[in-house]
């Protein structure tokens, strides 16, 4: 059996059922999916200072 | 083959492989009548896919200028670095990854699911991380990567989780690479 996390783990062995480990979960909280690691989009507005802008053009 | 070795060794320079957190993508900048604005995606994670021999020989070079000089020979100069984001896997394979841009993608069913988690599928790169990365499992979309400017990744070493170890991140680069270079044939 193909595990996804990239384990090969065989469903029997020699005819016989093989007792496998089982590898526990990552227990990691920050490994929990969430919606607060996804991609965000920032807008920043602001207001030129000085005559910059003008003399530029 | 997903278990990624990685390390969290201090670094006095970007290296391949490196993953760093909460990195900017400028995608617009725009001036009008004395206002500006700026349109920023930020990627929780990304990771560093320069050569590291460039990385290297530039930090090497630039250690020998001399500043003093009004022209300066600089043959190893790098603007900037081509970095890959590292989507969550469970958010992109179930087609959420990038909902809160308001894009929502494919979500891939069981039957594609095994060919992107074994690394079988070219587009897409699965990677695991140990228990001590604060990382969860990763899938690098390679139709997705961009650049960062050198300057801005060196005063953000504090923002590197860890660094994936050699041939790990040769492979990749390598995938990138020929995922980029593919011939699409009609």
């Amino acid at each position: 059996m193909n595990d996804p996390f990239g384990i090969d783990v065989p469903d029997s062995y020699g005819g016989e059922k093989k007792e496998t480990k089982s590898i526990p979960k990552k227990e990691n909280i920050n490994k929990i999916p969430n919606s607060t690691n996804k991609v965000r989009k920032r807008l920043i507005r602001g207001v030129l200072k000085g005559d910059d802008s003008s003399s530029n053009q | 083959m997903t278990l990624h070795q990685t390390n969290s060794d201090a670094v006095e320079r970007v290296r391949q492989g490196d993953v760093f957190s909460t990195i900017p993508y400028y995608e617009s900048y725009t001036e009008v009548e004395g206002e500006f604005e700026l349109k920023v995606y930020e990627f929780p994670y990304v990771v560093v896919l320069t050569q590291d021999c460039d990385l290297e020989q530039n930090r090497n070079t630039r250690n020998k200028l001399d500043h003093e000089q009004e022209v300066i020979v600089n043959d190893k100069h790098l603007f900037s670095l081509i970095v890959a984001p590292l989507y969550n896997s469970e958010h992109l394979l179930s087609g959420e990854h990038l909902t809160d841009i308001g894009i929502s993608s494919q979500r891939q069913n069981s039957k594609l699911k095994p060919p992107i988690l074994n690394n079988q599928n070219p587009r897409y790169h699965y990677m695991e991380f140990s228990d001590e990365v604060v990382v969860p499992n990763s899938i690098v979309d390679f139709k997705h990567y961009f650049s960062v400017s050198l300057e801005y990744l060196e005063s953000h070493l504090d923002e590197r989780i860890c660094g994936i170890n050699p041939i790990y991140r040769e492979l990749v680069s390598q995938r990138f690479s020929n995922y980029l270079s593919r011939i699409g044939l009609p």
